[in-house]
Parts: structure tokens; sequence; C-alpha cells
């Protein structure tokens, strides 16, 4: 089920009422049966898989036991198990067609080597599989006692809010949220309702209509100039970011209203000051499983600078590949990878520039804020684009633009009308305005708080979403960018 | 204030600029209708009790009626209360809309809609534009297909991008609230030399046969009861039915009877050179001798319908524009 739909908007206020009417001992069968229903609205079949991924965590986190109570070898085998099977299930469906493609590729086999299979990628595998394994992993760490409740622990995995598309939780926030008794506070569902129409708002107001301009260019690159294309970069990384977070914000809304509080997944990410910083602000949950469970475990950067490098690459490699079996996503991965190396590399020289030049000045740190967000712009492209020869000619055209020549600029040429443009970009301006706020969570608080404002704020956001949002019958239905992966 | 009396303002103050908002993109964004049937707005514009005689159906009536003549030969006023392929049910909801506003004293029913599908692909032009109340949700449920419903229900749905493309006057008033000049008929000035044949037999399976039998009686009954003498008819064609698909309407219509103008096509004087605009419609040509025709064969009985108050000025100028039809050709 999508969240932008009708069924979701049923499904949500009849899933909470029925779930505040239960009584509080039925309450966590019913939320994962609705859990589970909204997940085969996609496809019946793909919750066996995801079941069956939750019975072998949570047997082999069983099976390991609490770590005081010892047996190294034995708890180690039960995660390895765990680890293998887990991750074979999202090798097989998510990679093996790329593996047998790239293989015969290599082989210059058309015929014959590793052969194609039909697999449809279950929606969500990869983000319920590191969940569930970040689990696994707590529990052999120690830092978790195993989870006795199956329903609970099934919950856990499968809360509707964050099953699709993340954020990837911590057993550790959820598990414990997921026991409480909770009641339904009516002053905290105007936060709850702001917070998921301001999902809503960056999804269907910024990111499906620019969405229009990007599937145009990414399509047939040559067809544009380079200005047009610099243009389609631009909105392909306003339009991921509002995609993504928007899901987020949805995700935290919905599970609010539930008493459930799931982490933020996206901290201003285009007001970072290095690729560094911006890998703390983007997909936050995904960039911090890596971290604890990747990069630590390697040695993190308690190692010499040329391990750390090494290190960081691994890490980048794995999360392009955890975002899709293609190589564009694999070479988006080892770009940041190598942004981040030349930043390990750099880090001497830059002290010794800040000793020169104050760090925090507003012209350095706009300087520092505007490369940062080109050099993630140009890996967006290689992100989006089709193929690599696509993203090298975009980049190339787009680069070369101010020599090639910008205008005409011809923008209403690209799928969406001038005012269309103008009404985008005037949100995106607030988006970033927001995203500035020292503290989001403060100020959506203070307005749903205050009596006017909140539905002040709600009025301009359905209106934003009922006028200027991208949806109605002869509008596609844009999925969820991250659904994919 | 205190503050439970201040949320309770802020959300009755927050739904009524809420339901203020969809009412205004519902009526506003919609483009404006005043031509190819369904021009509701128009019709309401229409004096109250002024019509009649109305005619009822799909295209082949707002091509083929043109009431400016028919008041210019008889005196009488007429309105086409018509949309493209409109269905019998979407016709039964239409009669009892426009008995709103109006009581006719006779109306003229084109029944070849009986051989519809039961959704109309033009379902949110001919239930689109109907006024909102229960003969609109009647026809949203009898004739638009279940994916196009909500579009209906709640029409921001589908018009809502259109304020990319609407000039600044259009956000303020909308642009068919004046009585139609020509009171539902669509002129079509194109002439196309046609052949004579007859229509391909109708297969019963593929259509929704019963449901618009069923709508068919409703529409009888509903005459019945309001007193209105109705006469069902088959307008002019190249393309004819065949007898046995007129014994299955005329099986319906029982004493009601059926009148196929098709048997008069050589008194109407239609020339398949000059008064076709393809093989169903008739052009203007067309229409002005079948209306002719309608006024010779009607007109007597009409005189002795009551008097009616209704704008003698807007019947003059009806009755002169079919002397210069002007604008609006296709």
């Amino acid at each position: 089920m999508n969240f932008n739909s009708l069924e979701y908007m049923l499904f949500l206020p009849v899933t909470l009422a029925l779930y505040y009417a239960l009584p509080g001992r039925v309450r966590n069968p019913f939320l994962l049966a609705a859990s589970y229903f909204f997940y085969m609205w996609w496809e019946p079949a793909y919750a066996l898989l995801m079941l069956f991924s939750t019975a072998v965590t949570y047997g082999c986190a069983l099976a390991m036991g609490p770590a005081r109570e010892g047996g190294a070898h034995r708890r180690r085998a039960w995660l390895v198990l765990c680890l293998a099977v887990n991750l074979a299930i999202l090798f097989f469906f998510k990679y093996y067609n790329f593996l047998a493609s790239s293989v015969n590729s290599l082989l210059g086999r058309s015929s014959g080597g590793l052969p194609a299979l039909d697999i449809l990628l279950p929606v969500g595998i990869s983000f319920y599989t590191f969940q569930a394994l970040g689990y696994t992993v707590d529990v052999y760490r120690g830092e978790l006692e195993p989870e006795r409740s199956f329903i609970d622990y099934a919950l856990f995995v499968s809360f509707f809010p964050q099953l699709v598309a993340g954020p990837i939780e911590r057993a550790g926030n959820i598990l414990p949220q997921l026991k409480k008794r909770h009641r339904l506070e009516i002053r905290d569902l105007p936060g709850s309702v702001l917070l998921i129409l301001i999902g809503f708002c960056k999804k269907m107001v910024i990111a499906d209509n620019l969405a229009v301009v990007v599937n145009g260019a990414f399509a047939d690159p040559s067809a544009y100039t380079g200005a047009q294309l610099a243009f389609a970069a631009l909105s392909f990384t306003f339009q991921i970011y509002c995609d993504f977070s928007a899901y987020t914000d949805i995700a935290r809304g919905s599970a609010r209203l539930f008493g459930v509080s799931i982490m933020e997944n996206f901290r201003a990410p285009f007001f970072a000051e290095s690729i560094r910083d911006f890998w703390r602000r983007w997909h936050i949950s995904l960039s911090g499983w890596f971290r604890s469970y990747v990069y630590i475990p390697l040695g993190g950067s308690r190692v010499g600078k040329g391990r750390r490098i090494f290190n960081l690459m691994v890490v980048f490699l794995l999360s392009g590949l955890w975002h899709g079996a293609a190589w564009t996503f694999v070479l988006w991965g080892a770009v940041h990878g190598l942004y981040q190396a030349v930043g390990v590399l750099l880090d001497p020289v830059r002290e010794k520039l800040y000793k020169a030049v104050p760090k925090n000045a507003p012209l350095v740190r706009a300087v520092r804020i505007l490369f940062t967000f080109t050099l993630v712009c140009a890996a967006f492209v290689v992100f989006r684009a089709e193929s690599i020869a696509d993203a090298v000619y975009i980049l190339k055209s787009a680069a070369l633009a101010p020599f090639t020549g910008l205008f005409p600029l011809a923008l209403g040429a690209m799928g969406l009308t001038r005012r269309m443009l103008v009404v985008v970009a005037l949100h995106v301006v607030l988006l970033l305005a927001y995203d500035g706020l020292r503290d989001k969570e403060a100020f959506l608080g203070r307005v749903s708080s205050t009596v006017w404002q909140k539905y002040a704020l709600g009025l301009f956001l359905i209106f934003s979403i009922l006028i200027f949002g991208s949806y109605g019958e002869e509008v596609p239905r844009q999925v969820f960018v991250y659904f994919q992966f | 204030m205190k503050r439970k009396t201040k949320e309770i303002v802020a959300l009755l103050l927050s739904l009524a600029i809420l339901a203020g908002g969809c009412w205004y993109i519902s009526r506003m964004f919609m483009p404006d209708r005043t031509f190819y049937g369904a021009g509701w707005s128009m019709y309401r514009e229409e004096k109250r009790d002024s019509v009649d005689v109305m005619f009822v159906g799909s295209s082949f009536v707002y091509c083929d009626v043109i009431p400016g003549k028919l008041y210019a030969d008889t005196g009488r006023t007429s309105y086409v209360v018509s949309a493209p392929v409109c269905t019998v049910a979407t016709s039964y909801y239409y009669i009892r809309e426009a008995l709103r506003t109006q009581s006719p004293e006779q109306i003229f029913l084109e029944v070849s809609s009986i051989f519809f599908d039961e959704y109309s692909q033009y379902a949110d032009v001919a239930v689109g534009y109907m006024p909102w109340g229960v003969n609109r949700l009647g026809a949203i449920f009898a004739s638009a297909a279940p994916e196009s419903r909500f579009g209906l229900l709640f029409p921001p749905y589908s018009y809502h991008q259109r304020w990319q493309e609407m000039e600044l006057p259009a956000f303020f008033k909308r642009g068919d609230e004046t009585p139609d000049p020509w009171a539902g008929y669509m002129y079509l000035k194109e002439a196309k030399p046609m052949e004579r044949g007859q229509a391909e037999p109708v297969e019963l399976e593929s259509i929704s046969f019963e449901k618009n039998c069923r709508y068919l009686q409703k529409i009888v009954e509903l005459c019945k009861d309001r007193s209105i003498s109705l006469v069902c008819f088959m307008s002019p064609s190249c393309r004819p039915y065949g007898e046995a698909e007129l014994e299955l309407i005329r099986e319906q219509l029982g004493d009601a009877g059926l009148r196929d103008f098709n048997e008069d096509a050589e008194e109407i004087g239609l020339d398949l050179t000059t008064d076709f605009y393809d093989e169903r419609h008739l052009n203007f040509s067309g229409a002005m001798k079948f209306s002719a025709f309608l006024a010779e064969e009607y007109g007597e009985s009409w005189q002795s319908l009551p008097r009616r108050d209704f704008d003698g000025e807007l019947w003059s100028a009806r009755a002169d524009k079919i002397l210069d039809p002007d604008e609006g050709d296709v």
C-alpha cells in the first residue's frame, strides 16, 4: 500500500481507531496483523518471505541467548547462520540477475552462462532485512537481550510506517516503545498530522512535479542542452530528497499516532559543509547502520590513513550496492567513497587553511555548503542515470554549459509549465527555510500547540497539496523512489 | 477566549475554509462548458418555467434540434438537455434535474441510447457538469465507471491542475453563466458527403440492455407522474437501426410508442451530401430542415399548450441567430 493513496488515507484512521479501541494485550497482535495487511496489499506472497526472515532472526537471537551466558562459539555460529540465510535471500531477490548479467557480459556470452530468472524484488526487503540483522548483531554483541515475544519482535520488523522505506530502526529504540501501553493524547495529534501533511506536500508538490523534468531529461539526455541537464540534475537532487524525506515524515507522523517515536532520517542535508557532514545528515539510519555494523568492525577511523580509506570505500561501495543492482549505484557509492577518501587525504591541508581563514565565517560556510551541494548533485547524476555513459554525458554537458551557452534556458520545455516551475521553486525555498531551522521538532511542537498557527499551517499544506500536487486521473502515480530499493 | 472555545472556533473555521476552498476549486477550475451539451450552467440561467418542450438524449439531439428554429416557426420555447454519449440512466437524471427549474408539457427523448454501453466514456462531461444534488449522485453511480467516480464526487481531483492554464479573469467568474444563445443546440457548420447504409446489428450481450430498459421505464413513469407527454424518437441518420432493434425498443415502450424519423427522411428533405456532419449527426443545414419538420409536425399541437412567461428578447435573439449563426461552428 502506498502512502500517497486513498487506501492509505482510509487504512490509517481505521487502524488507529481500532488500535485504541482494543484492550492493551491485543493491540500489538492487531498492529502486527495490520502491518502485514499493509504489506500484503502489494503482493501477498512476499509477506511469507518477511515472516521467514523474521522467524530466522528471532530464532537465531533466542538460540544465541544473552551474552552474559557465554558460549562465544555457539553464539557466533548462530549469528553467522542468521547472516548467511538473510543475506542469501536478499542476494537472490535483489542481486542474482545483476550478477548473472554482469558475469555473462564479462564472459561475452549472449546465451548460456548464468540464466536470468524472472524475479520480482519484494518491496522493502533491503530495509527490513537490515533492520532484522541489526537486531541480531546487537544481541550478539550483548547490547540487547533477545526478545522473547515473537509478536513484539515481528511487529518491530514489520511495523508498517517504516516497513517499506525506513528509517532502518534499532531494536533498542523500537521494542521498548512497542511494549508500552499508549494512550491517544489529543494534544499530540496536531504534531503528527502536520508532519504527515509536510510529507505529502514534499512528495506531491515538489518531488512528483520535479519527476516530470527529471524523467524526461534522464530518459533522453541528448535531446537537452547543458543548461537544461544541469537543471535536471538539480531537480533530481531535490526530487530524491523530498521524495525520501517525505516518506520518513509520513512514517514518523503515522508512527507517532500509535505512540511510537521513529528516528529522524534527514537533518537538513543540503546545509552540509562537507561530504562527511552530508552523511551525518542524509539517510541517517542507513549510514548509522553501516557505521555500526561494517565501518567500526573494520576498524573505523582508529586505524592508519590507508586502512581508513579502505574502510570508507568498502562502506560506500556496499551502500551503493544496497541501493540497487546496477553499476550506476555501485559507481555512485564509489564516488562518495572517493569524496570521503580525498577528504581524509586533505585533512591536513584543511587544518592549515582554517588557521588562516576562520572556518565559521559566513562566507566560508556558504562556499563550503555550495561546494558540498555541487558534489552531491554531481554524484546524484550517476545515481539516477540509466547508464554510466548517460551519466558521463550529462555531467560533461552540464559542466560545459557556461561555455556552450546557458541561454535560452527553455526550462518551460522540460515538461512543467512556467507557473508550476515558479510554484515548485517557492516550495523549495520554503523547504530550505524549514530545514534551516535550528530545531525543527521544537518548531513543529510550538506550532502544533498554538491554536491558530497549527490550523493556518495545516490549511496551507492541504491547499498546496490540493492545488499544486501531482495527482489526478491523467497523472501517473509516482511511487516513492526508495521503494525500488 | 478560553482555549477549548478557541480550538472549536478554529477547527470550525478551518473546516469552513477547507470546504469553501474545495467548492471554489470545483467550481472555478472546471473548464467552461458552452458547447457539445452538458451546458448546465447556461441551462440554469434560463427563466424558470419558461420552456414548453424539452429535447433529451445524446449528441443525436444537440446536433439535430435547433430550439431557435422551433421558436421562429411556432412561437413556442424549447430546450435541448443532452450530453455526449448520454446513457439512458443519465438521461433519466437529466430529466429529473431539468424538471427542478422547468415544467415542460412535452419531452422528446432520443432513444438510441438504449443500445449504449453501461458506462459512458464521456461521463466526466455528462455527469461532471450536473448541479450538485441527488440527481448528480444518482447519475455518478449509474453511468460513471467505478474508476472515474472519485473525480466526479471530488472535482478538484480531476481539475486542480487547470490553474496553470487559466487566465486571471477565470479565477473570479465563469464564462458559461449566461443563457445559451442556442438553447442547448450545438452548431456544426461542416458538411461531409455521406452514403446511406444500415447500422450494424446490436449484440445485446455486449451492452447493459436490461439496465438501459429499466431506466427507460423509469423515464416513462416519471413523465406519467408529472403529466408530461413523452415522445420517444430515433433521430435521422445515414445508418439507421434495423427493424430488429426498433422492435426491441417498441417492446419496451409499449403504448408510449416510438417515432422513427428515419421514415420521414424524404419528407424532411435531408440531402446526404450537404446535411450531415457525419453518418449519425446532422450539420446546421440538416438540423434546420429537421427542426422545420418538427415544427410542422408538432407546432399545431403545441399551440394548445398553456402560454408561458418567457424572455421575449432572448428568444427573439435565438430566432435571429439561425439567420446568422456566427461563431461557435466546428
